[in-house]
C-alpha cells in the first residue's frame, strides 16, 4: 500500500530533521558526499601508508561501528524517543488500532528503510566515490 | 454484537483473564468495571485482535477474532488508553491516513467537518507530537468515529 510507505518516508524525514535540526540534517548526504569524495581523492595517500588489505579492514571496522549504532539505537529507540518527544508514537504501531496488518506495515518500514537509507547514506557515497576516482 | 465464550489469558502463572463469558446486544451500552488489575484492558485488546486469547472464543459483529482480526478493527472504534497519534504526521494527514486506509472516498470535506466540530482551530496543520493530549485524545476519537462513517459507506456523513 502506496499510502503507508509515502507517509513512513515523510515520518522517518520529520523525525531525523526534529532530533537533528532542519537545516542540519537535509546537509547529512551533502556532508557523506564531500567526506566520502575527499577520503577517496586521498586514498592514494592512504596506499602509501598502510596496505590494501588494512584499508579494507579499516572500512569494515567503520561499517561495524556504524551498524552497531544503528542496532543499539533500534533497541533503546522507543524509550529514547519518548525521553525525547513525550510519549512519541509512530505509523508502526497503527496496526494496535486500524484495520491494517502487522506483516503489511513491517513489509511498508523495511521498504521504507531499504529506500530512505539508500539515498541518505548509500547514494551519497557511491556519488563521492565515482567522481574522485 | 459480542460473544465471549469461557474467555482466559495467562501471562506465565499470572490469570489476567479468567473464564469470562459475555454476551452484549446490539444498542445496549456496557461498561466493564473493575480495580487496577483485572483485566479490562487485556480484555479489550483481546477483543479487537492485539493479543491473542490464552484459550476460549471471541466474535464481534459475528466476526471469529481470531481467524479475522483485520476484519473486527473494520467494524469497530478503538481508543486505546495509552495511544496516541503517530507524532510526525499531522493532524489533518493522520486522519487522512486513516480515511485511506479504512478505502473511504470523498474524505477532506468530512475532515474539515470534523475539526470545526473538534474545535481544532489551526491545529490541524500541527504535528501530532505538538499538540496537548486532549487535542491527541480528540483526534483519537475522531480516528475511532471514523469506522462508523466508513461502515455506514454514508459519503459526507457527519456524526
Amino acid at each position: 500500500m502506496f499510502d503507508i510507505f509515502k507517509s513512513m518516508i515523510k515520518e522517518e524525514w520529520r523525525m531525523h530533521s526534529n532530533l537533528f535540526g532542519n537545516g542540519g540534517f537535509a546537509l547529512f548526504p551533502v556532508f557523506i558526499f564531500l567526506f566520502t569524495f575527499f577520503v577517496s581523492l586521498a586514498l592514494p595517500v592512504f596506499r602509501e601508508i598502510f596496505t590494501d588489505a588494512q584499508i579494507a579492514f579499516g572500512m569494515h571496522y567503520f561499517f561495524l561501528l556504524v551498524g552497531s549504532m544503528v542496532g543499539a539505537f533500534g533497541l533503546i529507540g522507543r524509550e529514547f524517543m519518548n525521553r525525547r518527544f513525550e510519549q512519541a508514537s509512530l505509523i508502526a504501531y497503527s496496526s494496535r488500532t486500524l484495520p491494517v496488518s502487522q506483516r503489511l506495515i513491517f513489509a511498508n518500514f523495511l521498504l521504507k528503510d531499504i529506500v530512505y537509507y539508500f539515498v541518505l547514506y548509500v547514494l551519497p557515497l557511491v556519488a563521492g566515490f565515482a567522481l574522485a576516482s | 454484537m459480542i460473544e465471549v465464550k469461557n474467555l482466559s489469558k495467562f501471562y506465565g502463572s499470572t490469570k489476567t483473564v479468567n473464564d469470562v463469558s459475555l454476551s452484549i446486544g446490539k444498542g445496549e451500552l456496557f461498561g466493564l468495571l473493575g480495580p487496577n488489575g483485572s483485566g479490562k484492558t487485556t480484555m479489550i485488546k483481546m477483543l479487537t485482535g492485539q493479543i491473542k486469547p490464552t484459550s476460549g472464543s471471541l466474535r464481534v459483529h459475528g466476526v471469529d477474532v481470531l481467524e479475522d482480526p483485520i476484519r473486527v478493527r473494520e467494524l469497530v472504534g478503538v481508543i486505546p488508553e495509552q495511544e496516541t497519534p503517530p507524532s510526525f504526521l499531522t493532524a489533518e494527514e493522520y486522519l487522512h491516513f486513516v480515511a485511506k486506509i479504512r478505502k473511504m472516498e470523498h474524505y477532506e470535506e468530512v475532515c474539515e467537518k470534523w475539526f470545526e466540530f473538534f474545535d481544532f482551530g489551526n491545529q490541524k496543520n500541527s504535528l501530532c507530537k505538538d499538540l496537548s493530549r486532549g487535542t491527541r485524545q480528540k483526534l483519537m476519537l475522531h480516528v475511532a468515529f471514523r469506522c462508523i462513517q466508513a461502515r455506514m459507506k454514508m459519503q459526507g456523513f457527519y456524526v
